[in-house]
């Protein structure tokens, strides 16, 4: 069966090239900020609304931009969308801020964005760059939501604040700690990974 | 007896049974023994079997489970039943699922988890840990023998950190139903008290279940030591270096150090060195590299014992240098033989 | 900041606020270059350097050109700039004047400029107020410790080919993610031992 060329851009961003468990980019922030869902939700945004202004830019300037200085532009690029995710997030949400504060200028160093930008971007248009920025912001927040989910309802016996465990339960406070993400983590790649029969081998961790 | 085992090879080639097949070669084994022996890690030094090394092990820890039992009676038995049981089921789990030999292995490990953990701990913590332990601290790694850190110390440090108030805060002496919040550590860290070295001899103190009654414990140790089954140079080197660095450290700072016979005897020291440094797997298999972790583990004790947030350093040490195992035997093969730089 | 103080940071930023173990950072080529020991340390080296290089360059452009020019907004630009500039600029030294080192981890700068970690330090040392010399010893540590952490795991990641048996799904990241997971259980044993913010 023939796809369409965005329906292919579709299917890639939510499953097969799935941002964080398949290829293991933006690892870090998966990581770092998934120990609450609200952070995860705030992250995931903050990413997709980079990602989309990234696409566009950069597609729409592809052929001006010169090959040799193109990543210095990329990171530039990147970095002017990710201040304003950051000016909006301590203006409008502080508290969630205050949390994340730090990771959210890691953006720029996320591997989603530099990956999708000189894999995708510098060599499609603008229509498909932007679909491929959607789905592949969507699909890395909802593998980020998935997470913390787990996180959060371990750890804090909540999901986004509320009380979802008894008030007996015993919190394990380790899965709001480093520890508990390596390990949830680590399992969401090897059920993803297990389900989608990848080769260990030929795509063992991009950079 | 023959008839018995052609029964078994017939079972376990049934087609309809052939899901179970690790299952009943397993209850083949222990029922008529195994005829082939194992070739794959980990190779003990005289080749003796991996079950006879893990059944030695199981009796050199006899005394001290046993002193466990009789401390605080069924809570013990029940404390070790859920960790067989809940072990087992992960461990099956995997055979099954994998499609491999179930492996004795756990065996050693469900047994030493319980004799670990202070005698409060609820059953369902028990499962938990026992759970993480095995899956995480083993079967990823491919099961027995290749696993990379100690699956029972996994297990503990994992629910320690996740349980802190339940796991580190509720203490019961043998024979008692007081619950107090003080371990011989604890007390000298908060009040310079020495408790008497023969209450910790014989294990009438605060303490993990396993660990208390120090006399079965150091029975147990030269056992190992001296079938050859344990090497005697982690243990020598662990036990020597807390010694001498709380011996100097007492000296300059009387305060804040333990004398070196309270520290030999107090916490899980005993417990660790014996059963769980020694483990052939998770610890260096060069001579330096062993030596080095002995040392290492020493240091890390002492340093967490007297200046962490946690009272008691001896599993987080352990745990410690398993991790840092597999780059010092890289470290000591390569100034041995000076091959690749690093 | 007595030498005591510096003494506590560098202790913590190998051990419990180790930036990869504790604060998740730089995970993306610890999962990719930790299979071989060598390539591991050599990359670790190298970060060492930059990190260092970069942080001591960072902060006197923040606080001597960026603070008296009201321009605080625009640091992540900068930085990244400055990070990006100094890796070209190594690269092209070291080509010239030490082909030998060049060879050994001169391959490894232009990775870096991914390394999340290089920018990561130069952040923390702004948000935390840190001054000059405290921000160099702190990148300093940071990369020690992220370099430490890495060789941990390239030889496990050594013995685990020689003698594990990974499951399919597990093998690469999903066994880099378990194995630090339970370096940093490990880690955890020294929590309230140094404090550093």
């Amino acid at each position: 069966m023939k796809q369409s060329p965005s329906l292919k851009v579709i299917l890639n961003g939510l499953w097969k090239d799935q941002p964080i468990f398949s290829m293991v980019l933006g690892i870090c922030s998966s990581l770092a900020v998934s120990n609450k869902v609200e952070n995860a939700i705030a992250m995931g945004a903050g990413v997709t609304f980079a990602l989309i202004g990234t696409a566009v830019l950069i597609a729409a300037l592809r052929k001006l931009i010169p090959g040799r200085v193109r990543m210095i532009a990329y990171m530039i690029i990147i970095a002017t969308f990710v201040i304003v995710v950051d000016r909006v997030l301590k203006a409008m949400f502080p508290d969630i801020s205050r949390a994340i504060g730090p990771y959210v200028g890691l953006i720029i160093t996320n591997c989603i964005l530099m990956g999708r930008a000189e894999a995708f971007y510098v060599s499609n248009g603008v229509g498909l760059s932007l679909l491929d920025a959607i789905f592949n912001g969507l699909g890395y927040t909802y593998t980020l939501v998935l997470v913390s989910v787990i996180r959060e309802l371990l750890g804090f016996g909540t999901i986004l604040g509320l009380q979802v465990m008894p008030l007996s339960f015993n919190k394990w406070v380790i899965m709001a700690m480093a520890p508990g993400a390596f390990f949830v983590v680590a399992l969401f790649i090897w059920v993803t990974r297990t389900l989608a029969k990848m080769d260990p081998d030929k795509q063992g961790g991009g950079m | 007896m023959k008839r018995l085992r052609s029964l078994f090879e017939a079972l376990a080639k049934a087609r309809l049974l052939r899901p179970l097949k690790p299952v009943i070669h397993t209850i083949a084994g222990i029922l008529l023994g195994n005829r082939e022996t194992t070739t794959e890690a980990p190779h003990i030094r005289d080749h003796i079997e991996i079950k006879r090394y893990m059944s030695m092990v199981i009796l050199a820890m006899a005394p001290a489970a046993v002193a466990a039992v009789v401390f605080y009676g069924w809570r013990a038995v029940a404390m070790i039943a859920v960790s067989y049981v809940v072990g087992g089921i992960v461990e099956v789990a995997f055979a099954l699922i994998r499609k491999k030999e179930i492996e004795e292995g756990f065996l050693v490990t469900g047994l030493i988890f319980p004799l670990i953990l202070p005698p409060t701990a609820p059953l369902w913590m028990v499962a938990v840990g026992i759970a993480f332990g095995v899956f995480f601290g083993k079967e990823v790694f491919g099961g027995t023998g290749r696993n990379i850190f100690n699956p029972a110390l996994v297990g503990r440090i994992f629910i320690t950190i996740a349980f802190p108030e339940l796991m580190s805060a509720r203490w019961q002496k043998p024979f008692t139903d007081a619950v107090t919040a003080a371990t011989p550590l604890g007390l000298f860290k908060s009040g310079r008290e020495l408790t008497p070295l023969v209450d910790l001899l014989l294990g009438q103190v605060t303490g993990s279940m396993g660990e208390l009654f120090r006399l079965g414990v150091i029975a147990g140790g030269l056992f190992l030591i001296l079938t050859r089954v344990a090497n005697w140079r982690v243990p020598l080197t662990y036990l020597g270096s807390v010694a001498l660095l709380s011996w100097i450290g007492n000296l300059a700072m009387p305060d804040l150090i333990a004398p070196p016979q309270f520290q030999l005897l107090a916490g899980g020291l005993l417990f660790g060195a014996m059963f769980m440094a020694t483990d052939p797997v998770s610890s260096p298999s060069t001579k330096a590299g062993k030596w080095i972790f002995g040392v290492g583990c020493g240091i890390v004790t002492l340093l967490i014992r007297h200046f962490s947030g946690f009272g008691e350093g001896v599993m987080f040490s352990i745990l410690f240098m398993n991790a840092f195992a597999p780059l010092i035997d890289t470290l000591v093969l390569n100034v041995k033989y000076r091959t690749a730089k690093v | 900041m007595s030498a005591l103080n510096l003494l506590m940071i560098f202790i913590a930023t190998l051990l419990t606020s180790n930036i990869a173990l504790s604060y998740l950072l730089g995970m993306c080529p610890f999962i990719a270059l930790s299979k071989r020991l060598s390539t591991a340390t050599g990359m670790g080296y190298a970060v060492i350097f930059v990190v260092t290089l970069t942080a001591a360059i960072n902060w006197p452009i923040y606080h001597l050109v960026l603070v008296p020019l009201k321009a605080e907004l625009v640091y992540y630009v900068v930085f990244i700039i400055t990070i990006a500039a100094v890796v070209q600029l190594l690269e092209m030294l070291m080509e010239k004047f030490f082909p030998a080192l060049q060879s050994s981890f001169g391959i490894f700068l232009p990775l870096i400029t991914v390394n999340c970690i290089v920018l990561a330090v130069s952040l923390f040392m702004i948000l935390r107020d840190y001054n000059f010399i405290t921000s160099v010893v702190y990148a300093f540590g940071s990369a020690a410790g992220w370099t430490l952490a890495i060789a941990i795991m390239a030889a496990i990641n050594e013995k685990l080919a020689l003698v594990g048996d990974v499951p399919r799904g597990m093998k690469g990241p999903g066994i880099v993610m378990v194995s630090a997971g339970i370096i940093a259980l490990a880690f955890m044993g020294f929590s309230g031992m140094v404090v550093v913010q």
